[in-house]
């Protein structure tokens, strides 16, 4: 067991294999750009303190991928070719270019994707950022040495399931990332993806120096292509950021770069970094959490004092989490919708520490995101509706239809699963509970064979849209014997047909249209009981400025904070 | 003696005709939680200088207490000390803790029972006799190792230059024995108090420490007090005794008074309940029937009288009731019994004495 | 003598083998697969598997262990082409989690917990035998009641209760002290003290108070030893009886169980160091054990049993020394 929120996160996340889209698309990026607005010039100085619990996995651009190294390091040091604008609310999920002069222009049915470098874009040691260092990142991404990072470029470019990686390819590089110039980089996908501007924003495309590619030692010091470069890096004890004085404000809309300095403290017990920003002793008053968060002991007297809650921020974390009905084992429509009902999500909310744990949830697609949709098909009271789900049974013929739950054995958990079993007992179900070890929780459930009628699962998307969340988790062609992440094993040609409709859509708007009516039609087809769209609050410094929850990464927004 | 620069005490008026130890009605009590032990109750004995004076008694008469009290080393505790004990003129029960101490191995200085218990394990024996020396000398650590070797020679130790540097535990029990006498006797006490010197050891090397004893005495000149249980041994050595039962004399005088004409039931019982080795016992070793007295709950009258088989013998219910006075019989013999003279002396010759 | 102390390194050897061996096979014996947990959410079986055979553990433990002994003896490359990561000898093998070496993550770290356990153990020591030769030397009295109530809550107090409320009263409330973080002695011998002293107090205040307890218990029956009337009847003076001939006769067990608790700090002082922050072994254990973090998990145990070892073998020649009893063979 561990306390780190990016564990919890990995955890629920499950090895995300994403198989991702399939079908066609078209379209360019239609997004428009942000423009930092013009912060006061008193905001720019000073030292942000970051106290985290644990060191950050990787902030290798090619290995980062969990929460707060994510949060961190694409905020601060290794910019991408696209990212999200750093705004407070859901804005903050819009998609804008970064390293790039637009989203991307798709052409050959969405399965060519070109981007632009800008102008002035520099490494920290001034070097201009060229398309083969682009290429050369994504290329290490793929080598096998190279781990821990998302999988995307080996599963969409061509050829890139066999590619060995730029360490053993004898230098020939990957032919389906061609530099036409210093400036133009062009994917060649191996199908139509409307939305790869999104996969982009991954730092999978960051650009990495070749000469200075030290293999798994460039975790230690990534050559920085963002507004702080690695002054000093103590791994799992400290980490100071400064100034890049080769990054140019001009070229950069996301990020405000106030402070001149950042220091991250890493291995701190998360009740100690509640009590020091609460107690906002000098030296911590311009300090913030940022893998943690308030813990639910301190929550109430926090949110109670009016001075506290001024320094919080509060929202959601971006995951949702659900319980997956295995469609293969209750086939019954009637049966899987009474499930819906039966489902008590209050005393589940409850055994998560009640209204700050979450938010109910109606669907997979969580509220931040543009492709989310306003819907409620099972329109039950948050305790469940135990007489309509037994009418349902009654009505199906299956009365005492025996369920068992899956579910990672951990404390709270069990809690959980007691919850469930209360529920679904008095609707009429007999259900047991079928405690894992956390370990390899989501190893086992990832056999369908195995896998039980009830699985509680957690998502968080790669990017904050509903390519993102619909296609791994209910595309039934990406049901794998081993590994499978599609837990309620739904395999509808229906479901199907509108993913591949979906992908091919390259106008963001509509195309996050698609993904709202999806979530609802999977819905309809009752293959997931979702329960809580998480919360989480964090507080920092009293000089801490720009506090709010950024609306993709769920966290403090790294690339706007700034120190009085 | 020294002429260290202890502060020596006022010296005696010179027509005082003390003894040179003289103790007086010397009371010993400690408060404990369960009541007050009465350990030492009245006692009153002198010894004068090349004298030996035996202490006789069961375990928990009071004998150790009695020879603890005169070195002081109740000072400071709960201990309730009344009475005087005069040392060679000094009265040393008023004195503080601190004059006493001054006193303590220089003037008086006691040899204990078991000499592996009594010897720091952790240094040497030599360096244990060193520091005695150098408490009331001022000399520095050569002169006094010279005279520790010379008093291990003197008690006998073989080889004393290198035994000096031996541990209490690489010495014999009988070596052991005689360093811690020659710990006792490094600077030259007037008074040594023995407190069961002989117990730990076996009999050949009981009569060797005692031998050694009495020509240390002979040499030296001091008083000597043997505390003891055993009868055997203060026959050996000792010029006077005391017997001692529950925190009280009951019956004191000359070696010879005792031993040939004791006048007393628990004296009688003692001698009765001690091997021969000088002649074939008559009967069987006779035990003095029951327990020693609770200090705490000492019996009403006669502290003997629940173990006395002559009790009746005294008319009415006077050994329950009543203290008898240590009174004397004849020539410093004295007896603290209700019997008549005549009973006491009847019961000697007629119905003891061939027993033993 | 000289062979006392030859045997008994031999035998040191010996157990660190026992001891790194099995914390091998306990390794193995939990069901997480550390190259599954290293690769993370973008994981597929290729790169598990390669993963696996970059840390060495796709082979038999008892390969695995031999390759890990030798290259404690002659060093090891690991990894190949262009990820080729030599390390010399005394090598203890790269973090699977970080990938820096673990003799250097071990070096770096326990300089922090010798700090920590040294300075605590000079307080506790120093507190801890004088108020418990007080408080034997005065006992029933009130200064000794209070003493045992006091060193009663104290010892029931856990470090952790103790170092977080220091840390809001002293750091956090009043402001008396900023958040201590460590400094090289050798860089600032002031503020490595003053950044230490919190850690010093905290895990001094529990020791302290099972060592005043202890040393009144042991104090209170070497005062009741024979040999102590000797001193007294030799005249004396109270000081010395007590500090020559009792306190001396006191410590000796004391000595002992100082010598283990030492050793087993040296091991990592896990809560402490946990609260305030300190990256000493302690943490490196904890997290590398979270992290199924193999090289650094055997590293560490091996060091801190070679504490304990050590220190228990200190302790034995100390006792010689100080008990002319004690022989050596």
């Amino acid at each position: 067991m561990t306390l780190r929120k990016n564990a919890v996160r990995l955890a629920a996340g499950g090895a995300v294999l994403a198989l991702t889209a399939t079908a066609c698309g078209g379209g360019g990026g239609s997004s428009s750009s942000t423009k930092s607005s013009g912060a006061p010039k008193g905001d720019k100085g000073g030292t942000l303190n970051v106290l985290l619990i644990a060191d950050f996995e990787h902030l290798d651009p090619q290995r980062n991928y969990v929460s707060s190294a994510l949060n961190f390091g694409s905020r601060l040091l290794t910019r991408s070719l696209t990212g999200y604008a750093s705004v407070p609310g859901p804005n903050g999920s819009q998609l804008v270019p970064d390293l790039a002069t637009d989203l991307g222009k798709p052409s050959d049915g969405n399965k060519t994707w070109t981007f632009t470098l800008k102008d002035g874009v520099k490494f920290e040691d001034g070097s201009a950022i060229k398309c083969a260092d682009v290429k050369y990142g994504v290329e290490r991404s793929m080598s096998d040495q190279i781990t821990a990072g998302p999988q995307y470029a080996k599963q969409y470019l061509v050829g890139g399931d066999k590619y060995v990686g730029p360490y053993k390819d004898g230098g020939k590089g990957l032919d389906s990332i061609q530099c036409t110039d210093d400036k133009t980089i062009v994917f060649k996908l191996n199908k139509a993806i409307g939305d790869f501007n999104y996969t982009t924003s991954l730092p999978t495309f960051s650009p990495v120096p070749k000469a200075k590619d030290t293999n798994i030692k460039y975790d230690d010091h990534p050559v920085s292509t963002g507004p702080y470069k690695i002054q000093s890096y103590a791994r799992q004890k400290s980490l100071v950021l400064v100034r890049n004085e080769n990054w140019d404000p001009e070229t950069d809309t996301i990020r405000k770069a106030y402070p001149d300095k950042i220091v991250a403290t890493f291995g701190l017990d998360p009740a100690v970094i509640d009590q020091r920003l609460i107690a906002d002793a000098p030296q911590d008053q311009t300090a913030i959490m940022l893998d943690s968060s308030i813990q639910a002991e301190n929550l109430a007297s926090v949110l109670n004092d009016p001075n506290l809650k001024k320094r919080t921020a509060a929202g959601l974390d971006g995951f949702v989490r659900y319980l997956a009905i295995n469609t293969v084992k209750v086939k019954d429509l009637k049966v899987r919708q009474a499930i819906e009902y039966a489902i008590n999500k209050e005393s589940y909310r409850g055994t998560r520490g009640g209204a700050d744990a979450g938010d109910y949830a109606t669907g997979t697609i969580t509220p931040v995101m543009k492709s989310h949709k306003d819907f409620n098909v099972y329109d039950a009271p948050p305790t469940g509706d135990p007489a309509k789900a037994k009418g349902l049974l009654t009505s199906a013929n299956a009365m005492g239809f025996k369920l068992k739950i899956d579910f990672a054995n951990t404390p709270t958990n069990a809690k959980s699963g007691a919850a469930f079993k209360e529920a679904l007992d008095k609707a009429g179900f007999k259900t047991t509970l079928n405690p894992i070890n956390p370990d390899t929780y989501y190893d086992v459930i990832g056999k369908p064979k195995t896998q039980n009628e009830l699985s509680l699962a957690g998502w968080g998307p790669d990017w904050p849209n509903g390519s993102s969340v619909i296609p791994p988790l209910f595309d039934g062609k990406q049901i794998v014997p081993e590994g499978n992440q599609n837990f309620a094993q739904l395999n509808d040609p229906e479901v199907q047909a509108k993913i591949a409709a979906a992908n091919n859509e390259t106008d963001l708007t509509k195309q996050a249209a698609l993904w709202g009516d999806l979530d609802e039609l999977i819905m309809q087809k009752a293959a997931v009981v979702p329960l809580i769209y998480g919360k989480t609050n964090q507080i920092a410094g009293s000089k801490v400025k720009n506090v709010y929850l950024h609306a993709f990464y769920g966290e403090l927004d790294m690339a706007a904070l700034a120190v009085q | 003696m020294s002429t260290a620069a202890v502060a020596t005490p006022e010296p005696a008026p010179a027509t005082s005709p003390r003894a040179f130890l003289d103790v007086r009605d010397l009371h010993v009590h400690f408060p404990t939680e369960d009541g007050l032990v009465r350990a030492v109750d009245g006692l009153s004995f002198s010894v004068e200088r090349g004298k030996t004076l035996g202490i006789v008694g069961e375990s928990g008469s009071g004998k150790s207490v009695t020879s603890l009290s005169i070195l002081g080393l109740h000072k400071g505790t709960r201990a309730k000390i009344t009475g005087e004990i005069w040392l060679d003129g000094v009265e040393l029960v008023g004195m503080s803790n601190e004059d006493v101490r001054k006193l303590r191995g220089q003037q008086m200085a006691m040899v204990f029972q078991d000499p592996l218990s009594a010897l720091h394990p952790f240094y040497t024996v030599g360096d244990q006799i060193i520091e005695g020396y150098r408490v009331h000398n001022k000399v520095n650590k050569a002169t006094a190792r010279k005279r520790a070797i010379e008093m291990l020679e003197r008690v006998g130790i073989p080889t004393p230059n290198k035994r000096v540097d031996d541990y209490p535990h690489q010495f014999s029990g009988g070596m052991r024995q005689r360093a811690m006498i020659a710990l006792a006797l490094v600077c030259n006490p007037q008074l040594l108090i023995a407190d069961e010197p002989t117990t730990a050891l076996d009999v050949t090397v009981q009569a060797q420490i005692l031998d050694l004893m009495k020509d240390l005495q002979k040499e030296f000149n001091s008083a000597i007090i043997i505390i003891t249980h055993d009868l055997g041994v203060v026959a050996e050595v000792a010029d006077d005794l005391v017997v001692m039962y529950g925190g009280k004399c009951v019956e004191d005088g000359t070696v010879e008074d005792i031993f040939y004409s004791p006048r007393m039931p628990y004296t009688w019982g003692l001698l009765s309940s001690m091997p021969r080795l000088d002649r074939l016992r008559q009967e069987r070793l006779t035990p003095i029937p029951g327990t020693p007295p609770s200090l705490i709950n000492v019996p009403s009258g006669c502290a003997f009288h629940p173990r006395c088989s002559y009790k009746s013998l005294v008319p009415g219910e006077t050994c329950r009731t009543e203290v008898p006075q240590l009174a004397e019989i004849e020539g410093g013999h004295r007896t603290r019994c209700h019997l008549s003279k005549e009973d006491k002396e009847r019961i000697w010759t007629e119905e003891v004495k061939p027993k033993l | 003598m000289f062979r006392y102390i030859i045997r008994r390194l031999i035998g040191v050897l010996i157990l660190m083998v026992v001891i790194s061996f099995i914390t091998f096979l306990l390794f193995f014996a939990i069901p997480s697969n550390p190259a599954a947990l290293s690769c993370g959410k973008g994981c597929t079986p290729t790169v598990i598997k390669a993963t696996e055979h970059k840390m060495g553990i796709d082979e038999p433990i008892l390969v695995q262990y031999g390759k890990y002994m030798k290259g404690l003896v002659t060093g090891r490359t690991f990894g190949e082409g262009t990820a080729v990561n030599k390390c010399p000898a005394p090598c203890l093998g790269f973090s699977f989690k970080t990938d820096q070496p673990v003799l250097g993550m071990i070096t770096d770290a326990f300089p922090i917990t010798l700090s920590i356990s040294i300075g605590a153990f000079v307080l506790w020591i120093f507190f801890g035998i004088s108020t418990g030769v007080i408080s034997a030397l005065k006992k029933g009295t009130i200064i000794d009641r209070v003493t045992m109530f006091v060193t009663l809550a104290t010892v029931s107090l856990p470090s952790f209760f103790t170092g977080l409320m220091l840390l809001y009263f002293i750091v956090i409330k009043y402001g008396l002290m900023t958040f201590p973080s460590y400094v090289g002695f050798l860089d600032n011998p002031y503020d490595w003290a003053k950044n230490l002293l919190l850690p010093w107090i905290t895990l001094a205040f529990l020791f302290a108070a099972l060592y005043t307890r202890l040393t009144r218990a042991n104090m209170l029956e070497t005062m009741g030893e024979d040999y102590i009337r000797t001193a007294r009847a030799k005249g004396l003076s109270e000081r010395k009886v007590i500090f020559k001939h009792g306190l001396r006769a006191a410590l000796t067990p004391i000595v002992t169980i100082a010598g283990l608790d030492l050793g087993g700090l040296l091991g990592g002082a896990v809560i402490t160091e946990s609260v305030f922050n300190f990256n000493g072994l302690g943490r490196l254990v904890v997290r590398s054990s979270t992290d199924l973090d193999l090289p650094v998990l055997v590293g560490v145990t091996v060091l801190a049993a070679f504490f304990i070892v050590m220190l228990n073998f200190l302790v034995d020649l100390l006792y010689a020394a100080i008990d002319p009893r004690v022989r050596l063979v």
